[in-house]
């Protein structure tokens, strides 16, 4: 029992990763209608950030944490205007954009060995790592603020979403990009500032994992791919898809380490996206869309 | 019959083109060093595995970001026959090749019934899952710390005799009736079945036949490197592929062909001026070169899709009767490179001799 409670804790901690960075790729693809490939390089980026303020001693923790929000939330925004809007406004195909996103990933990762360095390297110790006993489980402080974090930024992005005028203009341009712009809504402005927040979000979850875990320049590829698969897993375009997808691979993750095989485990996100996609293509949450002629 | 005399006389060629390159391929290998016979090698490996996600990704519209993981199977099957079931070389490979088709089958009969951007990540997924099999069935495959002591069979003519018939075989595919519904596909998908093109068919039979191909040079890489680990065959290397297919053009094959060119010989050129500049002092120079390419390499590709998504040749082939009509006659004005026709139909069919290697 004591066990099980410790998984599920687990799983809730690493699911909260997930779900925030799968909230990114929902949001993008709701507006632009593409996977962007380079979603999981913001996280990198993100991580890299705090990393580099908190080493170097130019900000305490708190600060950077922030300064890497809004700063991967601008990067973010930057590849949007200049890798995927040149092309959007060219009217390229959805293909050429998910190329682009691949070279941006290449791109930050490739620079990242290049320029700053190829080690994993520890993040430097900023808060206690001596793990609390709640209930019987053994948790380290940083999962409270994972989960914490995650919570905190999933009731954020609702209310933002569902009840100020900005959020309400992305809702719109995801429905109907035209008649969003027809009722005067900016569109390249609001595309931007999905881009915001889903790097803001992703750079979240990637000072929390680097924290975790380590920081390195591969540390956004396989999170954004299980987390993509989340997104997808939960019905892509839909928010909370996002975050029920992003914990039930987060649960099946760590239940499936814990109780069948820890080998296997970066294969289980996949394997249930491909059952998800072949039971349900549209995701769980999603809703079928007819294509048009 | 004039058609049978045709098709005769096609094989005849075809025939004597494998017998030139055999020829000239054990030629090299005897003349030339081993360095640049060694890339030859690799140019000609790197060539197979972009014609194969080409046809798939350039010619259907699929795009299938699992490549690697299908050159992973025919790389193993290869490796493990010869080397546990004591299969000679050629069987081996040609059972590579299927197996890996097999599981292409086995992949895309679910997943191309999915609309565009997700068959990308579930091929993604399948090629995960395959990593992860090979790296814990540790018995068979040697797991993560990987597969040692392949015989040595990819030599340069092998590698190039591959290439010519991967060539000719894809070249007459897409210019057949079955070629022309993949285009069909990835033109315009509603459109197609609209004209009874049966999509998902064309979708698959794409996707085996390219997955074939990549088996087969996922077999040569391992009988080429004499050693196999499960992260050789990482996404990375999908996107290596992806990018001589973007570099040549989306739906050319002696596209392709020039972009394994170009992403095998530049790292060869960045690596050995770094040599150079470091054997003449200039070590912060030779430092920057070496790490240099692979920012160079991304840096090409983002430049590439923003300037010319179309690629260098677009979906041009590059043949010797473009090339004589450009260059023959000094002083006149070029026509242009493919034969005249409808924007978008491939070329004629008698016209396969193109640049070979």
């Amino acid at each position: 029992m004591r066990q099980l409670m410790q998984q599920l804790w687990n799983g809730l901690a690493i699911g909260s990763v997930y779900s925030l960075v799968a909230v990114g790729y929902t949001l993008v693809f709701g507006v632009l209608k593409f996977i962007n490939f380079a979603h999981g390089s913001v996280l990198t980026v993100g991580a890299y950030i705090a990393l580099y303020s908190v080493l170097r001693h130019w900000l305490p923790f708190p600060l950077a944490f922030g300064l890497s929000l809004v700063l991967s939330g601008f990067f973010a925004m930057q590849t949007e205007q200049r890798a995927y809007r040149p092309l959007r406004l060219k009217g390229a195909p959805k293909l050429n954009l998910l190329i682009t996103s691949i070279g941006v990933s290449l791109l930050v990762e490739n620079f990242l060995v290049v320029f700053v360095s190829a080690d994993f390297q520890p993040f430097p110790r900023v808060m206690s790592t001596t793990p609390l006993t709640v209930a019987g489980m053994m948790i380290p402080p940083n999962d409270f603020l994972l989960v914490g974090t995650g919570l905190a930024l999933m009731f954020a992005l609702s209310y933002f979403v569902n009840f100020t005028l900005t959020g309400l203009s992305i809702k719109a341009v995801a429905l109907d990009r035209d008649a969003a712009a027809l009722m005067g809504i900016n569109t390249d402005k609001t595309i931007s500032l999905t881009f915001f927040i889903a790097g803001l979000m992703a750079s979240a979850a990637g000072v929390l994992i680097g924290m975790k875990f380590n920081v390195n320049p591969y540390l956004g590829g396989l999170f954004g791919l299980k987390s993509f698969a989340a997104a997808v897993v939960g019905g892509i375009g839909s928010v909370q898809g996002a975050y029920l997808g992003g914990y039930l691979i987060g649960f099946l993750e760590t239940l499936g380490a814990g109780y069948v095989s820890s080998n296997y485990k970066d294969g289980i996100a996949f394997v249930l996206l491909v059952l998800v996609l072949l039971f349900k293509p549209s995701g769980l949450l999603g809703k079928g869309t007819q294509e048009k002629v | 019959m004039a058609a049978k005399s045709s098709f005769v006389r096609r094989i005849g060629v075809f025939a004597v083109e494998v017998a030139v390159v055999w020829v000239v391929g054990t030629l090299f290998k005897n003349l030339l060093p081993a360095y640049p016979v060694g890339v030859m090698t690799v140019l000609c490996i790197n060539a197979v595995l972009a014609l194969s996600w080409n046809l798939v990704s350039g010619f259907t519209g699929q795009f299938s970001l699992g490549h690697a993981g299908f050159m992973a199977v025919g790389a193993y099957t290869s490796a493990l026959l010869m080397m546990k079931a004591k299969w000679p070389f050629l069987p081996a490979f040609v059972a590579a090749g299927l197996f890996s088709a097999f599981v292409g089958f086995l992949v895309g009969f679910p997943s191309l019934r999915l609309a565009g951007d997700y068959l990308s990540v579930v091929t993604l997924g399948f090629m995960y899952i395959i990593t992860a099999i090979l790296n814990n069935t540790t018995d068979l495959t040697g797991g993560g710390l990987g597969l040692p002591g392949i015989p040595y069979k990819t030599t340069l003519p092998v590698a190039c005799v591959t290439l010519v018939i991967t060539l000719w075989i894809l070249s007459n595919l897409v210019h057949s009736k079955q070629g022309r519904c993949f285009v069909a596909v990835k033109e315009d998908e509603i459109a197609a079945q609209s004209v009874g093109v049966d999509t998902t068919h064309y979708k698959i039979l794409a996707f085996i036949i390219s997955s074939f191909f990549a088996g087969l040079g996922g077999a040569m890489t391992g009988h080429y490197m004499m050693y196999l680990r499960p992260d050789i065959f990482s996404y990375l290397k999908t996107v290596e592929s992806v990018s001589m297919v973007i570099l040549g053009g989306l739906g050319s094959l002696t596209g392709s062909i020039l972009g394994a060119v170009f992403i095998t010989v530049l790292p060869e050129i960045f690596r050995n001026l770094a040599t150079l500049f470091g054997g003449m002092g200039m070590v912060a120079a030779a430092n920057f070169l070496r790490r240099g390419w692979m920012v160079f390499y991304a840096v090409m590709f983002l430049a590439i899709m923003l300037a010319r998504p179309q690629g260098l040749l677009g979906r041009k082939e590059l043949t010797w009767e473009g090339v004589r009509k450009r260059f023959g006659r000094f002083g006149r004005k070029a026509p242009p490179t493919v034969f005249p026709g409808p924007p978008d139909a491939v070329q004629p069919p008698n016209s396969s001799e193109g640049v070979k290697a």
